[in-house]
């Protein structure tokens, strides 16, 4: 058969309409009658609510409904993930707040009104009295003993605490030559697709049925949370998902779906809310925000023997409620030995609780985090040992023959070749050449520096005990007009989705990528999936395709054969055909067989013996599970199915009098297995990496000590434009994994995941200090060239 | 309470009846049905929105609908020729400069002012071209690339 | 997020929008651009009972010559004409520099000079430029006209010496004097972002690089552009070279009360002052003619 379609660049189905305006987001949609929520948000970052007055509002003329935390207190929000270590905030969080509010931002009271700004002025005349409670938002003052406590219940403010201890970390403590400390940290900030969040919710009273339409990553997991929260018989929910405007682990939540499907049962009437990008920034769901206390014990050789990691995040005013947010210490800890081969490793990882915006999932999920670790430990370690960097990563890597590895952590690597990525990158910057340039240009008091780091993307995870904690389903049907439908769970982000897996189906049934339409984005429709979270879709969605695609086929084989009336192994499918191998024209198309099966002569003419006894029909449906991730917290502990790589590097100039710092280029040799489609893998890569950039050098979700958030605008809040774009060179190899059937591994998140390291390591490179803060503003940079001269480092 | 209007959009006549505060891009999205043109912010900077008025692209959260009596105004709704892409359209579809689709019309209305004004833009032309439309799926890369294309393409298409 | 609620007027004339701006006073807003005024009202900031869009007043928006040499802009003439305009570029470049790089091309599209000089907040990037320039701006009121000199016309943060029922027309500008350099150089983190620190800077050489005539205004470090004096002094009738602008920008500070936000502090703000006046003061020596 011709495999031909895996490994094209073949163009998106969804561009012409996306390109034309005919595109629907959820915002785009209309239905009679729709009424319009807004919510009251709280001013204060720590309060109780004494009263609220909502008399003047409900009178405004064109306000149908107001709901306050009181009226909505019967629905507490349920726990989306649940992990050893992790404390239950169970029944003590509400889509608003009930008795207090936790963050600035946090919702208080919500009105339906006939239009837009009529909701809004509504706003305006709820009164609300508050008391004002004591605020933290620092990371170690809400460790403290007599901190403000977010949850009175739990007794203090840490939510997740993860100890671990892996290997003989004593042993390697005392062997070391060096023990190399640093405090890493990065500041909090977040995905922000351009489209923030939207939702529809459209209550049939007399079906009961219950209708949303809502801009998530997962469709099914809104709604399940939704059928638990309101306590609506879940087949009597639908969940469609139209285009979506980017999610990035933004669009991972659900907890303010619930107001409007109240006011829509309360009303009998479609209730819509729009996020506007004000309550994007103080109320949607953040991420990063953390501290590592981290040492390293090496030989004099640079041979790394253990690391040890305490590791703070702040989860602000909760994380597993509104979605599963609280994973990423834990994924921090389990993917921080990288690609190195590590014996001893001790984490103890928490997630503590502050008056912030609750916590999220953010492209990384904690993966990010982790190659912070060593990737950036190496880098001081380099200057401590005086040996460079790539020669210290050189001497650690897990080798290629090594692969499938079983990390010292729990994961199983399926496959990788990071010596090879390094030569590479390494080769693509000339960076022999660029390490003597750099010295030359020093003394004409010019500063560049070379970053570079490595990388390890685990993806497809399967958190367990969590909401989707492991399985994927995919429908492929023939219709009796031969039309061929695939339909699946995995929506489209703007990854691409609706296309690259008909590349797959497309060369498992001989067809063409045309001849397929995919339905996604619609719980009424597809089979169960779990969304497109922790870069799933190449590991479990085309993983769940090909096993389809390969039922499928063999029925069109036996009916084809059937039908010619030749034996199985005499026939295969190309082109669009069943044809005789030994007589290719003789032959029967997809079309021919459909509609032999479906009318003309019919079922029990087309369908052989076997398959009228058991399962007379052109569609298979199967379930996924991936064979090599765990079922419970007992180690070994893989939470991932795939593991693809890269190594990356990049070369920034430092302004000595500004601080402004200039990357003049990134470079990257990535490895996600069997590539799908490289156009859209490398579209993921250089949107990634300016993300990454971004939060090295720009985004940061400033507040004040009293929780206010300083940064509620683009005007503030620094995403890159066009200027700020960077030229990223990309180079790949191709290492399959062994647990896949394509060999694909996922790679949507892992351009984000090393680029901060990158860039950090590239400074530190530049001028001879430490970074210690990130983003690196020019303010800071020009700080640390300060300390760079006092130091004589430059 | 409201005022009447007259404006054309993609050369079609349309009577609105508006009250002042009405913004202009309200006025396109949720009363003309022309939902191609997206919000994206509050304060003007992610040119989602973005409209021709007049024949100079501008953001149409940043106007008022009344503002627009007896404009002619072009959505991206305008662009293609029926089914007929544009070449600045075949140019992104091509080059692979959308993901998510979101700051796509704004981008193109965009990248079709600047073209018009500088038919052969460099890269660095390109990019000042479009600072007005954030882009958070692509890291403008492949933006880049598709008005050079567009450009090209254009070029030629006049040959 | 969607504005208050508010009457609209849309005059055609000059002294209709006058008339309208006496009845209404402090209740009523101009709208020209909107690009300053627009985001607060959607953010509720503002709310004006009363906007006056004078959008549709004829010939507010031109770039002119007069014999006298002096070049008479509208207060309506968007930047992007500015930008555009061969006379600007040629007879004052620095109107051409603060035009092409402020905002983004939709705002370069939309924002008019006019309604940046009046909005008279800090980060106002004309403001510096036309205070160096010693502009002329022109008011009408029901009295009739007034000549405003740009030193004489803010007040203060937001705050202009516009009376109530006055609206500026015109600014009249000095063309460039032979053996002059000007520039308008900005520190920006991000494109299009308001500018930590501007600087405004016209210098005209006479014989032997003495300098004749300097004008420094630096921008966003005060409520109101401040004039560098001390950095002027310093050069005033010195033969200029780069070791005396080093020392003379380093006085730059002289007067500026910078504030920390979200972008930078007080304290890297006042350092970037001296950075930037020497980048500016080497740019425009050098524009005059200074390094033949």
């Amino acid at each position: 058969m011709n495999k031909k379609w895996v490994g094209t660049d073949v163009k998106r189905k969804q561009d012409a309409r996306l390109l034309t305006g005919q595109g629907t987001y959820v915002d785009d949609v209309q239905l009679p009658g729709m009424l319009y929520c807004s919510y009251l948000r709280s001013p204060y970052a720590h309060a109780r609510i004494k009263k609220i007055d909502t008399s003047k509002a409900v009178k405004l003329p064109g306000v149908v409904t107001v709901l306050t935390g009181e009226d909505i207190k019967g629905y507490p929000l349920p726990t989306c993930i649940d992990q050893p270590g992790q404390k239950s905030v169970d029944g003590l969080v509400f889509p608003m707040a009930v008795n207090k509010v936790r963050w600035a931002g946090e919702p208080v009271a919500a009105v339906a009104a006939v239009d837009r700004y009529i909701s809004e002025d509504a706003l305006e005349l709820i009164d609300v009295e508050y008391e004002p409670l004591p605020v933290v938002v620092d990371i170690e003052k809400a460790m403290e003993k007599n901190a403000p406590l977010l949850y009175e219940e739990l007794g203090d403010n840490i939510l997740v605490r993860i100890p671990a201890t892996f290997g003989d970390i004593d042993k390697a403590f005392n062997e070391a030559d060096h023990i190399i400390s640093e405090r890493l940290y990065e500041q909090r900030y977040s995905g922000f697709p351009l489209e923030a969040r939207c939702t529809i919710a459209n209550y049939k009273s007399a079906d009961k049925k219950l209708e949303i339409w809502t801009s998530t990553q997962g469709p099914f997991q809104a709604r399940s949370y939704i059928s638990r929260v309101l306590n609506i018989p879940e087949q009597n929910i639908r969940v469609i998902v139209p285009d979506v405007g980017g999610a990035f682990g933004n669009k991972w939540v659900w907890g303010d779906d619930i107001v409007p499907c109240l006011f829509s049962i309360m009303t009998g009437k479609p209730v819509k809310w729009t996020e506007n990008r004000m309550e994007a920034f103080m109320a949607s769901p953040h991420s990063r925000d953390y501290i590592y206390d981290v040492q390293v014990a090496c030989k004099n050789d640079g041979k790394i023997l253990g690391v040890k990691s305490n590791m703070i995040a702040n989860y602000g005013a909760e994380a597993a409620n509104r979605g599963p947010g609280a994973g990423p210490v834990v994924a921090a800890g389990f993917s921080l030995l990288g690609p190195y081969k590590v014996n001893a490793l001790s984490i103890d990882h928490i997630g503590v609780l502050t008056n912030k915006s609750f916590y999220g999932a953010y492209r990384g999920y904690g993966k990010d985090m982790a190659n912070r670790v060593l990737e950036r430990m190496i880098n001081i370690m380099s200057r401590e040992l005086a040996i460079p960097p790539e020669e210290i990563r050189r001497k650690n890597y897990i080798q290629p023959n090594e692969y499938p590895y079983r990390q010292l952590s729990g994961s199983l690597y399926d496959s990788g070749n990071l010596p090879e990525l390094q030569r590479r990158t390494l080769e693509m910057m000339d960076y022999d050449n660029l390490k003597k340039d750099k010295e030359r240009l020093r003394k004409e008091g010019k500063y560049i520096g070379i970053g570079i780091a490595a990388k390890v993307e685990p993806s497809g995870g399967i958190p367990t005990n969590a909401f989707y904690a492991g399985y994927e389903g995919v429908s492929v049907k023939i219709t009796s007009e031969g039309g061929i439908i695939l339909a699946h769970g995995l929506v489209d982000i703007g990854q691409g989705t609706e296309s690259t897996l008909t590349q797959v189906v497309a060369d498992e049934l001989g067809v063409t990528p045309d001849d397929i339409r995919a339905i996604i984005g619609d719980t009424d429709m597809t089979p169960c999936g779990a969304g497109p979270f922790s870069s799933r879709g190449a590991s479990w969605t085309t993983s769940c395709t090909v096993n389809a695609c390969q039922k499928l086929r063999e029925k069109l084989l036996k009916v084809g054969a059937n039908l010619l009336k030749v034996k199985l192994e005499e026939v295969d499918i190309a082109n669009g055909k069943v044809y005789l191998k030994k007589t290719p024209s003789k032959s029967l198309t997809i079309r021919d067989i459909a509609r032999a099966a479906h009318y003309f002569p019919g079922v029990y003419a087309a369908y052989p013996a076997d398959m009228l006894a058991e399962d007379a029909s052109l569609e298979v449906t199967t379930y996924y599970t991936a064979p090599q991730p765990p079922v419970s917290w007992v180690p070994p502990i893989c939470f991932y199915t795939t593991h693809a790589t890269a190594f990356e590097g990049a070369i920034v100039e430092v302004d000595p009098d500004t601080g402004i710092l200039k990357i003049k280029k990134y470079f990257t040799t990535h490895d996600c297995g069997k590539v799908i489609n490289h156009m859209i893998v490398d579209g993921q890569i250089h949107g990634g990496t300016l993300q990454g950039i971004a939060g090295a050098m720009y985004e940061e979700l400033q507040y004040d000590e009293n929780g206010q958030l300083l940064t509620t605008t683009f005007m503030d809040y620094l995403m890159p434009t066009a200027a700020e774009a960077v030229d990223i060179q990309i180079d790949r190899i191709e290492t399959p994994s062994p647990f896949t059937p394509l060999g694909t591994k996922g790679a949507g998140e892992g351009a984000i995941c090393a680029t901060p390291s990158v860039i950090v390591n590239a400074v530190e490179d530049a001028l001879g200090v430490t970074v210690k803060r990130t983003p690196l503003t020019p303010e800071r940079v020009l700080s640390l060239v300060k300390e760079a001269k006092q130091k004589k480092t430059i | 309470m409201g005022k009447t209007i007259t404006l054309t959009v993609n050369g079609v006549t349309h009577e609105a009846s508006v009250e002042p505060r009405m913004l202009l891009v309200d006025l396109i999205r949720d009363k003309l049905h022309l939902t191609g043109t997206h919000i994206g912010c509050v304060s003007g900077k992610c040119g989602a929105c973005t409209i021709l008025l007049n024949g100079i692209s501008v953001k149409s959260c940043m106007i008022f609908a009344i503002q627009a009596d007896g404009a002619d105004i072009v959505t991206i709704e305008g662009i293609a020729k029926g089914d007929k892409l544009h070449p600045i359209q075949e140019a992104f579809r091509d080059n692979h400069g959308l993901q998510c689709g979101f700051c796509t019309p704004g981008m193109v209305i965009s990248a079709y002012q600047l073209l018009k004004k500088n038919p052969d833009p460099t890269d660095d032309e390109i990019k000042k071209g479009i600072t007005g439309n954030l882009c958070r799926c692509t890291g403008y890369t492949n933006i880049i690339k598709s008005v050079k294309d567009a450009a090209k393409r254009m070029k030629e298409g006049e040959k | 997020m969607r504005p208050k609620g508010f009457e609209y007027f849309a005059p055609n004339t000059i002294d209709e929008a006058i008339g309208l701006l006496g009845k209404y006073e402090e209740e009523a807003k101009i709208l020209a651009g909107g690009l300053s005024l627009v985001p607060l009202m959607k953010l509720r900031l503002a709310e004006p009972k009363y906007l006056i869009d004078i959008n549709k007043i004829p010939n507010l928006s031109s770039v002119t010559e007069g014999n006298d040499g002096v070049l008479r802009i509208g207060a309506l003439t968007p930047y992007y004409i500015l930008e555009g305009s061969g006379l600007i570029r040629t007879k004052s470049p620095i109107i051409h520099e603060v035009a092409s790089t402020l905002g983004d091309p939709q705002v370069r599209n939309r924002g008019t000079i006019g309604g940046n000089i009046c909005h008279a907040d800090s980060a106002c990037e004309f403001l510096p430029v036309i205070l160096a320039l010693d502009v002329e701006l022109k008011a009408m009121s029901s009295s009739g006209e007034r000549i405003i000199k740009a030193s004489d016309f803010f007040l203060g943060m937001l705050s202009t010496a516009l009376n109530r029922g006055e609206l500026l027309t015109e600014i009249g500008v000095k063309t460039i004097l032979p053996n002059t350099g000007q520039t308008y150089q900005k520190l920006v983190v991000r494109s299009g972002d308001h500018p930590i620190v501007s600087v405004a800077a016209i210098i005209k050489l006479g014989k032997n690089k003495i300098c004749e005539y300097i004008n420094i205004r630096l921008g966003s470090v005060a409520p109101i552009p401040v004039k560098a004096r001390e950095t002027e002094k310093a050069l005033l009738g010195e033969k200029i070279n780069d070791e005396l602008i080093n020392s003379a920008a380093e006085l730059s500070t002289n007067g500026i009360e910078p504030i920390s936000d979200t972008h930078a502090s007080s304290e890297y703000r006042t350092e970037m002052t001296k950075v930037m006046t020497r980048r500016a003061l080497k740019l425009a020596f050098n524009r005059a003619g200074g390094n033949k």
